[in-house]
């Protein structure tokens, strides 16, 4: 196989021997040595090798990159060979690049053609260009005149470069793609529509470019390569991976505010909370505290500055995505400056930009995977070369739980995997229009070049075709073509089918409907009495029914309903919130995590079990406080005498719960929430098969509930139904019914261009793409059930949103036995069932059969009415 | 089941049947929907007038129909008549005339410019309002004086787009389009038509408060909460309510 680890041999002490002299001394003057990234980096990238380099944040891999492009271009010149051409391409997901590139190649570039000066040696001038969705028309056509040597940008003005008429024709001999950050993009579709773009890139080019990506910690890394490099006549194209991402050793550990987080009051958890962060704090010099949501953020500032006004005013600063950018440009200024104590943050923080020195991270919750774990720590210690330092703050048993075995792992440095989504319709109808607008295709030469890259190599033929006669909108009656088509798709006088541009809207549709980032639409939230309150995204929207409670801006109200673009609500400031606020900025935990926790609550459940008591044990082999041990051990202990089990990886526990009319039917099933949303959905339709009902369910990543009508309900045939049925469909079918599906087929159709955002100079509103796009699902569906829109909804849902392939291992180990379940009956829900019920509603899942449902409803009203009249 | 002991549904269809004057009525077909929506950037294909074609075969053999009444809104957009509904509106006509004689069109709001398309088709009629008999059909966008006159003792209308939206104890939500019917506060006999089109929504109006309500009729003219619902659902079939207000009551 041509992707492989470089081995240690292969690592360098020095700048190679034929670097520039220049660029040699200015290295050596700014730096003691080399980075561990940079010991392999420098002469891969001279060699023209692809590489994949994998280190921690800050090891200087951004600098190693660009320094030996800089070398490259310099050589050249001194040949006399550069040209007025793009040579270097270099992407990052980052929206704010101008202050990393400034960073990273503009002030080195001023260092070494200063030192070039002195030493009398005449360097050939290399010139450096963001361009981004801002950048302004006049600072193109200065692109255009004179072409920048190494050209910055992002996935999305990438996609629209492509397609540039005049541009596109300099960047014909780019010889280095530098792909940044990758480790945040290729588990989603942005990364899939820049693989596409690279692909599209490297059939306009004369020759090969090195492909070159830079990544934090992340597993599983030999495809993350070949995510990079693609492959070419069928096979992996070449890639060497350089990976010194365990060079530091962490100091971790999780700490609890308390002795006892379950019977201790939520105001005295709290404060004992501030006073565990001011006093690490003051212990520190510099502090970044992570929290999990945009909201936490803000709280945790003002508690502090509230705490010790003398201390924190002036000395602490928030940073989160829903702050100006300015703003958020301060704060890292400062931070790099050391003139902050603390900042607080949500994700931002997380990638790229050097923020100084830091010798202390702390994190509120569990940050819900390992790579986010290290990635996050690991922002500390950076530039002396200390090792970093984190705190994790655990507020609830079973976050305690969570934490315990994700620092083991983090320690260890056992990653969890992402997912690189495949095939995905949506993006590749996009690129298709992108395509057919620079020239005609032969389709056979469209599918091959389409097929090199690694989210579509395995991409059927059918699909392919099917998406093809949909962009050529060959759906809609004839005389619709030319409305619907944005491709014509033809034979041509050799007998060939061939594609190109139709109607010249297309072009200009797609330049201003690009991207893969769907409309989160904003919904303005008033009282009934016409306050305004302020602002929710619907994907929170979706999960409030009438009378649900929830926080918004510190303040509680309850949900009315929503109109249009707008939400109704009335104060409630005397009501407990029914909806956590936080819940559509949850992050999912990983279901690699998911079952390690259910391994180490094994090993407790049998040493339980053996009368044992576990505390030593957990000492000596994780990182805990000791009141976060004790914690771990009365929640175990708790759950065991309450039903004698513990659910572990090996053995799920079913617990049904009686509730007045209702029976919750808990699944403890620790694998993350992206795997129990698909196992919960498919119990759920057999329930509702079974039942002759509709379905309330609840999912998070400790398990699911379903809440069905009090009836007589048996878990083994709901079971032996489940394990009889072909799953995949089970789930797609259960998916149809629910509000997810609504609203991800319009993201996807907005993604293929069959719902325009923006259209002959006018925006469509999110609200008016989203009425309609119900009405357009069944159109689309009744054309036909494999319409690529329609599919797409339904890969994405089941294969990106959830993860259908590690739920049917799951169910596959319980039908041959090697997983285990145990059914228990409770009237008050067990421990580790807490968490779970008291949470609202995720989703709700109707019955199949619309009449007998209608009959229900009925019925329902009738009696009702009955019962007031007697 | 009848409303007023006259009016009969046909099948689970979103229509009424008058045996007294071998009358089919329908209301809010909303043609060309999709063409105006394809204009603002969502390429909805046509489907609409295919599955009412389908429809209206289907009622077309089960009742002896002789003139279709359409309570108004036989287009969507507002303003001029565009190319694609010009089309539909056309293909909808002919298929009918090939089935009955007389197609009576009532002037929605909607229906602005459908003059140049109708006028070609001798016994198609557009007006504000027919009268046939004791029975006045209307759209209901604005009040028709002819509702308190002395010969018509029952109107028919359109405009509102009635439907019921039902919740069960899980909270599952489940929307019917429904007939409403019952007396004016001048003692008039008044039935309130679904939408025929698949494509428009609903007013809730078993959840709405009366002011949200569209047509100034059964604004001003109705007492609501004294109307009657009968929920239509192509699928499920037909299901009599009782009077809005014990509906709002119940929930």
């Amino acid at each position: 196989m041509s992707i492989a680890r470089v081995d240690e041999s292969r690592s360098i002490d020095h700048l190679p021997k034929d670097f520039e002299p220049y660029v040699k001394r200015w290295f050596e003057d700014k730096f003691k040595k080399l980075t561990p990234p940079q010991k392999y980096s420098f002469e891969l990238i001279h060699e023209r090798r692809n590489s994949l380099v994998c280190s921690p944040t800050g090891s200087g891999k951004t600098l190693s990159a660009f320094l030996s492009i800089l070398n490259e271009l310099f050589l050249k010149g001194d040949k006399g060979e550069l040209e007025d051409k793009v040579y270097c391409l270099y992407v990052s997901p980052l929206r704010a690049l101008g202050n990393d590139i400034q960073r990273n190649l503009e002030k080195p570039l001023e260092g070494i053609k200063k030192i070039a000066e002195e030493m009398n040696i005449k360097m050939p001038e290399v010139r450096s260009a963001v361009r981004t969705g801002d950048t302004p028309s006049n600072e193109r056509q200065k692109m255009l005149d004179e072409p920048p040597h190494i050209l910055v940008t992002t996935p999305e003005t990438l996609g629209i470069i492509l397609n540039a008429p005049k541009f596109k024709q300099k960047l014909k001999d780019i010889n280095h793609v530098i792909v940044d950050e990758i480790h945040s993009l290729c588990d989603n579709k942005r990364g899939t529509h820049l693989s596409l773009s690279l692909e599209r890139l490297q059939a306009m080019c004369d020759d090969e470019f090195t492909r070159i990506g830079l990544s934090a910690t992340q597993a599983p890394i030999q495809e993350i390569a070949n995510y990079l490099v693609g492959f070419e006549n069928g096979e992996p194209r070449q890639c060497d991976i350089v990976d010194v991402s365990a060079s530091k050793e962490l100091d971790l550990k999780v700490v609890s505010p308390v002795e006892d987080l379950i019977h201790t009051s939520g105001e005295v958890v709290n404060s004992r909370m501030y006073e565990r962060i001011d006093s690490l704090v003051k212990d520190h010099v510099t502090t970044l505290i992570f929290t999990n949501t945009r909201s936490a953020t803000e709280r945790v500032v003002n508690n502090l500055i509230n705490k010790d006004p003398e201390y924190y005013r002036g000395d602490i600063g928030a940073h989160h995505s829903s702050m100006s950018r300015e703003k958020r440009l301060n704060v890292e200024e400062s931070l790099k400056d050391g003139e902050l104590k603390v900042v607080v943050t949500s994700t931002s923080l997380e990638l790229g930009i050097d923020i100084g020195y830091i010798d202390l991270v702390l994190q509120l919750s569990s940050p819900k995977g390992v790579s986010r774990a290290i990635q996050r720590i690991g922002r500390s210690g950076h530039r002396l070369a200390d090792d970093p330092k984190g705190r994790v703050l655990v507020m609830e048993r079973g976050d305690a739980l969570e934490c315990t075995e994700m620092m083991r792992c983090a320690k260890n440095n056992e990653l969890d995997r992402v997912r690189i989504p495949t095939n995905c319709l949506d993006v590749l109808s996009q690129h298709i229009v992108g395509m057919g607008c620079n020239r005609k295709w032969e389709v056979e030469e469209a599918y091959g070049m389409v097929r090199k890259s690694f989210n579509f190599h395995k991409l059927p033929r059918e699909d392919f075709e099917k998406t093809l006669r949909y962009v050529a909108g060959e759906y809609a009656s004839l005389e619709d073509q030319k409305v619907y088509g944005k491709i014509w798709l033809d034979t041509n006088e050799e007998g060939k089918r061939v594609f190109g541009r139709r109607g010249r809207m297309t072009r200009v549709i797609y330049m201003t409907n690009i991207g893969t980032i769907p409309d989160q639409s904003a919904y303005r939230v008033h009282t009934r009495d016409g306050r305004f309150v302020g602002t929710l995204d619907e994907e929170f929207l979706d999960r409030l029914t009438k009378g649900d409670i929830f926080i918004h801006g510190g303040d509680t109200y309850e949900f009315r309903y929503a109109r249009g673009m707008k939400v109704y609500v009335d104060a409630r400031p005397d009501k407990a919130p029914t909806v956590p606020s936080w819940f559509s900025e949850m992050l999912p935990l990983s279901y690699d995590l998911g079952t390690k926790i259910g391994e180490f609550n094994e090993k407790l459940l049998e040493m339980i079990e053996n009368g044992e008591d576990p505390s030593d044990w957990i000492r000596d082999n994780y990182f805990l406080d000791e009141k976060t041990v004790s914690s771990i051990v009365s929640y175990l202990d708790e759950q065991y005498r309450y039903v004698e089990t513990v659910p572990t990886n090996k053995k799920i526990l079913v617990e049904k719960n009686f509730e007045h009319d209702k029976i919750n039917l808990i699944f403890h099933t620790i694998f993350g929430r992206k795997v129990n949303d698909a196992l919960c959905r498919i119990f759920a339709d057999h329930a509702s098969e079974m039942l002759g009902t509709n379905v309330g369910m609840v999912v998070d990543d400790h398990g699911f509930v379903l809440i069905l009508p009090r009836s007589e309900m048996s878990v083994e045939k709901l079971l032996q139904r489940v394990l009889e049925s072909d799953l995949r469909e089970t789930l797609k079918k259960a998916v149809r019914k629910t509000e997810l599906m609504k609203r991800r087929f319009r993201h996807v159709a907005s993604r293929a261009l069959m719902i325009l955002r923006s259209y002959k100079g006018k925006k469509l509103s999110v609200g008016r793409q989203q009425m309609k796009s119900h009405f357009l699902l069944s159109a689309c569906e009744k054309i036909d059930e494999e319409f690529p829109i329609v599919k797409e909804t339904y890969r994405e849902i089941i294969e990106d949103y959830m993860d259908i392939d590690n739920a049917i291992d799951v169910l596959n180990d319980i039908e041959d036995g090697s997983r285990e379940y145990d059914v228990v009956e409770t009237e008050i829900p067990s421990p580790f069932a807490h968490d779970l019920v008291i949470q609202s509603q995720s989703d709700l899942l109707k019955l199949d059969d619309k009449k007998r449902r209608l009959q229900q409803l009925h019925h329902r009203v009738m009696k009702s009415i009955e019962k007031e009249d007697g | 089941m009848k409303i007023f002991e006259r009016f009969e549904f046909v099948g689970n269809h979103p229509a009424l049947y008058d045996p007294e004057q071998k009358m089919l009525i329908i209301s809010d077909l909303h043609l060309g929907l999709e063409s105006l929506m394809a204009d603002s950037g969502m390429f909805m294909p046509r489907f609409q007038l295919s599955e009412m074609k389908d429809d209206l075969s289907d009622m077309l053999e089960k009742k002896d129909i002789e003139r279709v009444m359409v309570c108004g809104d036989i287009k969507h957009e507002f303003s001029e008549t565009s190319h694609g509904e010009r089309k539909e509106v056309e293909e909808f006509l002919e298929f009918l005339l090939d089935s009955v004689e007389n197609i009576s069109l009532v002037k929605g709001n909607h229906d602005n410019y459908l003059i140049y398309t109708v006028r070609r088709y001798p016994n198609v009629s557009l007006e504000e309002e027919f009268v046939f008999e004791n029975t006045a059909f209307i759209h209901g966008h604005d009040k028709r004086e002819i509702i308190g006159g002395l010969d018509v003792k029952y109107v028919v209308m359109g405009h509102e787009h009635p439907a019921l939206t039902l919740t069960d104890e899980i909270g599952v939500k489940e929307k019917i389009r429904c007939f409403l019917y019952g007396e004016t506060r001048g003692g008039t006999k008044l039935i309130v038509m679904p939408a025929f089109s698949s494509l428009a929504t609903g007013s809730n109006v078993n959840m709405i408060g009366d002011n949200q309500i569209l047509s100034p009729v059964l604004r001003e003219m109705v007492d609501l909460g004294e109307m009657e619902a009968i929920g239509v659902d192509r699928e499920a079939g037909l299901f009599k309510f009782p009077k809005l207000k014990e509906m709002k009551e119940a929930v």
